[in-house]
């Protein structure tokens, strides 16, 4: 039996434009569950960026609940979601999102100190990360504009990982990224998975979503499918099979 | 034309907020420019005008009917220069009065309303219909702070009789004025003048009045000629004296104004020179697309300053139409300092320099701030380089040993310079005019002896004035400190004028040291000159001049200078020894009295005038008489105060709003992600703010530094124009630290309030907008 860590039940979220109401996710349910690496998956406006900020606090639900690591984050306000997504939450974003008046150091440690107070220790920790995504003292001494595209989005997922947090919550990680610095970010995340980390990531490539254990699709704001997969080990082609007839039946 | 106003269309709805806070503080400095201008350009002015209207004396000499013969007019009337002569006869008292719900001692002549002068006319400007037993005409002064009005009693007692006087009107009148010319001119009706003459007919007095066009020169001529007669002279002044006695508060109040509306107009250029340049910055990208597809830089130019010279011009007219609803409260002002009564007129020259200043300025300084736009690269735009300094990472967090928090304010201080340069320039202004408000408040409102010392010239708590030598008796009386000879109404002659002499026993025992230059006299063979006699002949310290009287001349060391504002720097100091040399028959009759507790000086008086009754000839109340002069100014100043207050905490709102404003709106996306990553919106909020504390702390410390260093000279500069050349003001550190302190936690809760729009934004929208 899988620990579950979220648990989103009948979530609703309405978006207003003027007088039209728009219902993006409708009466959603949904369980997350540690160590999954899972995937958000649907077309265009399904509403997956919006279910993933939901689940993550970033956003308020119009209504239903979310019980995340046994707290219910639809109760609290906006200072309490902070102070409880920098313990439980860690967000990697399509544009990347780094502050470009710092070094990819003082990006991660913004984070990082943010929650523990042995500056040793973090940095000795943000050090391990960077090594691990494999970017040199050389690089992460430097500003993101003076880094490649590749080297910051991992730098990213180093500031996501960097407080152990619950869970990554990864939208589009690769979606402004070449070929190349989009399979060094998706085995990086991969890497952090099988190290026991709790991933949510939205992607509508495909390659992306075959690093999951678990696909979602989404469809006018309900969830029209489930994939479950075994963990990635580089076995593509199996997956890829598997993959592609769950897309086909969800009309991808 | 057509391309320029879209575009400056464009530009001007996406800078709204700032061009209406940019036109706010444009607004406010032009009100007060536009004000302090059309005061400058025209009370003066109108003054002479009306002095001329009323046919005014040129000088005025006042002396004891008794000694008056018609041949001193006639005499006169032969002086070189003179163009007409005239007396008039009147009774001169000293009177307690209520001015202001204060007893005030004062010098009034009271003439009768029924003598027709051709001469010193006056104006009745309110009078009732109805008649009023024993009937007086107040002079306007008199009335405004008497706090009386028509039909309502004008009363007071002089040796035991009481006079009860119906106030029938009030005159305009230019000869006499305000209490600074130490006289006042008052009109009876002829029974009421003919009973207050029966009852005083020692305290006659004939005015002898002159008409000259040089009033200065008519002024010494007819004080030597009435000098070598030997003639008592009680009172005398001339055209630009009493002018400079009038208007001296009028004048400094302009200078305030002009010093203040000038540091909020280099506020507002500030302001939109900042903009333009964030507006540069953050359009780089479009200018570059519009340079692309082929506007000029200039175009593109004249639509991003448009806005601003437009709004420039429509606020300056409205400052400049608002300045006529302000003009006629500090009329008001004016009229109650000067008792002259001032007209606002439409001063159309006033109104087109205040136009060609403010958009001059404007224009030079949004062109300044303009200047990158002509520089730009299409291609860079487009992409959206930024400068090198963007790739700047400060206080590098693994290295510091700071907290992560106190980091990152620093790293917003140093991230948003140009911000913080602004509100430093702003901060170095508001700290520069704060200390000089705050110090002008402590001068006159905490310790008003310091505004006393800087005006006039001495104060004793109580003048006695005796007929023979009761200085030993006096001081041993309880509660007196001192008691000494001074004598302000000497006159000596240098060259070929008559000059009104002070004569003290001895200088240093006086609580007023009005030399400051040198030192005052201390020996029989020293003098010391006002700063107008230095100016006209020129003398140096050291130099030996020849003093005259009654054609006995000595010769003199000059050892100092001394101002009077009252006399306009006109006045010799010399020791009593000193005078003597001269007129070996002078008998010191005035004792300046300090008393250690000078809120008993009615006791005190009471108490001498029983005890020596006949052997005194008078006593006055000074310490009351400066009490109620000094309550008119310590509310005329408490509202300049309070007024600059007022407009200092907007103009910081108004500054840091727009700072605070552009900064939110550039870091919408910074701060989404750090309240992704968990940053709480009071932390934010602090970083923010805290990104603000050193650039606060450095201008407004600088500020202070500059003030304590120049603030004597500022004021000495300001105080200059009327006359004072050693403004004995404190500079306590306390008020500078009160300021400071002040000014760090307005703005930093002004910040902090303006900033806590933070909150209102949504994590989402942050990250998605």
């Amino acid at each position: 039996m899988q620990e579950k860590i979220i648990n989103a039940k009948s979530l609703v979220k309405n978006f207003s434009n003027g007088n039209r109401i728009q219902t993006i996710i409708n009466k959603l349910d949904l369980e997350i569950y540690a160590n999954d690496f899972t995937v958000i998956m649907g077309p265009s406006g399904a509403g997956k960026s919006t279910l993933m900020y939901l689940l993550s606090g970033m956003d308020k639900a119009t209504s239903g609940s979310i019980t995340f690591n046994n707290k219910d984050i639809c109760k609290m306000d906006n200072d309490e979601l902070a102070i409880f997504r920098r313990k439980n939450c860690g967000f990697v974003f399509q544009q990347i999102y780094l502050l470009d008046k710092m070094s990819l150091m003082d990006n991660v440690l913004i984070s990082g100190l943010l929650v523990a107070n042995n500056k040793k220790e973090i940095v000795r920790k943000a050090k391990e990360l960077f090594k691990k995504v494999n970017i040199p003292e050389i690089t992460y001494k430097k500003n993101m504009n003076q880094v490649s595209g590749g080297e910051c989005q991992r730098a990213g997922i180093v500031r996501a990982a960097i407080n152990n947090p619950a869970v990554i919550f990864a939208d589009e990680p690769t979606g402004a990224l070449n070929s190349e610095n989009s399979n060094a970010v998706l085995d990086v995340l991969t890497e952090l998975n099988n190290d026991g980390q709790s991933i949510i990531m939205v992607t509508h490539d495909k390659k992306s979503a075959l690093r999951g254990n678990r696909i979602i699709y989404l469809k006018d704001g309900k969830i029209s499918g489930e994939l479950i997969l075994n963990k990635y080990k580089g076995n593509y082609n199996e997956r890829n099979e598997k993959l592609d007839n769950f897309l086909k039946e969800m009309g991808w | 034309m057509k391309k320029i106003i879209i575009m400056s269309k464009y530009f001007f709805k996406k800078n709204l907020k700032d061009i209406v806070s940019f036109s706010i503080i444009l607004l406010i400095a032009t009100i007060l420019f536009s004000s302090s201008i059309i005061i400058n350009r025209n009370v003066s002015k109108d003054y002479d005008n009306e002095f001329n209207r009323l046919n005014t004396a040129s000088s005025f000499f006042t002396i004891p009917s008794i000694e008056y013969e018609d041949s001193l007019l006639e005499d006169i009337r032969n002086i070189k220069g003179i163009e007409d002569v005239q007396v008039q006869n009147g009774v001169m008292l000293t009177i307690p009065v209520d001015m202001d719900g204060q007893k005030q001692e004062q010098n009034q002549i009271f003439y009768s309303i029924s003598d027709n002068y051709h001469i010193n006319k006056r104006e009745i400007i309110k009078e009732t219909n109805e008649s009023v037993k024993f009937g007086i005409y107040l002079s306007n002064y008199t009335f405004i702070h008497s706090g009386l009005d028509i039909k309502d009693n004008y009363e007071f007692n002089i040796d035991n009789v009481h006079y009860n006087f119906n106030i029938k009107g009030v005159v305009n009148e230019m000869q006499y004025g305000n209490y600074t010319s130490s006289m006042l001119g008052e009109y009876l009706e002829s029974d009421a003048y003919n009973y207050l003459l029966e009852n005083n007919k020692s305290k006659e007095v004939s005015t002898i009045s002159v008409k000259a066009e040089d009033s200065y020169l008519s002024y010494n001529n007819v004080s030597k000629y009435l000098a070598g007669k030997n003639i008592n002279v009680i009172n005398k002044n001339y055209k630009e004296q009493a002018k400079n006695q009038r208007l001296a508060i009028s004048n400094i109040l302009v200078l305030i104004l002009i010093v203040f509306s000038g540091c909020m107009l280099i506020v507002s250029l500030f302001v939109s020179k900042f903009k333009i340049e964030q507006t540069t910055q953050d359009e780089m990208a479009n200018m570059g697309a519009l340079e692309a597809l082929g506007y000029t830089s200039t175009e593109i130019i004249l639509s991003n300053i448009f806005p601003y010279i437009i709004s420039g011009l429509l606020f300056t007219l409205l400052g400049i139409v608002i300045s006529y609803s302000a003009l006629p409260l500090l009329s008001v002002i004016i009229e109650m300092q000067s008792g002259f009564k001032w007209k606002v007129i439409l001063d159309l020259l006033s109104n087109v320099i205040v136009l060609f200043i403010n958009l001059s300025l404007i224009v030079i300084f949004t062109l300044m701030a303009s200047l990158k736009i002509r520089k730009l690269n299409p291609i860079n735009a487009i992409r959206g380089y930024s400068s090198k300094e963007n790739s700047k990472n400060y206080f590098e967090i693994e290295k510091s040993t700071f907290n992560i928090h106190l980091i990152l304010m620093l790293k917003n201080f140093m991230n948003t310079k140009k911000q913080n340069i602004l509100l430093g320039i702003v901060l170095f202004f508001i700290t520069v005019v704060s200390s000089f408000i705050g110090i002008l408040f402590y001068n006159i409102n905490m310790n008003p002896i310091n505004f006393i010392n800087t005006l006039v010239e001495e104060h004793p708590s109580v003048i006695v004035e005796a007929n023979k030598d009761l200085r030993y008796e006096i001081k041993s009386e309880d509660n007196v400190k001192n008691a000494i000879y001074y004598d302000e109404n000497a006159t000596l002659n240098y060259k070929d004028n008559s000059y009104k002499t002070f004569v003290a026993e001895n200088f240093e025992l006086l609580s007023n040291d009005l030399c400051y230059e040198g030192v005052n006299p201390k020996n029989s063979n020293e003098v010391g000159l006002g700063s107008k006699i230095k100016e006209t002949y020129n003398i140096k310290i050291g130099d030996s001049i020849i003093l005259s009287k009654n054609g006995v001349e000595k010769e003199y060391k000059v050892v100092g200078f001394v101002q009077s504002v009252n006399y306009s720097g006109e006045i010799i100091e010399m020791t009593l020894n000193g005078y003597k040399k001269l007129d070996t028959s002078y008998l010191p009759k005035t004792i300046y009295t300090y008393l250690e507790k000078e809120d008993e000086a009615k006791e005190f008086i009471d108490k001498i005038k029983y005890k020596y009754d006949s052997d005194i000839i008078s006593t006055m109340n000074y310490k009351e008489s400066m009490d109620s002069a000094m309550s008119m100014y310590v509310s005329l100043i408490s509202i300049v105060c309070i007024v600059i207050i007022v407009i200092t905490l907007l103009l910081i709102y108004l500054v840091l709003y727009i700072v605070i404003s552009s900064i939110i709106t550039r870091k919408k996306q910074e701060l989404g992600i750090f309240k992704a990553i968990g940053y709480e919106n009071k932390q934010l909020v602090r970083q923010l703010v805290g990104g603000f504390i050193p650039s606060t702390i450095i201008s407004t410390i600088l500020g202070i530094i500059v003030s304590k260093i120049f603030m004597n000279d500022i004021y000495t500069t300001i105080f200059k124009t009327v006359g004072v050349y050693k403004a004995s003001f404190e500079y306590p550190y306390i008020v500078f630290l009160i300021i400071v302190s002040l000014l760090i936690l307005s703005t930093i809760t002004i910040g902090t309030i303006l900033a806590r729009k933070i909150k209102k934004i949504s994590v989402y929208s942050l990250i998605k907008d």
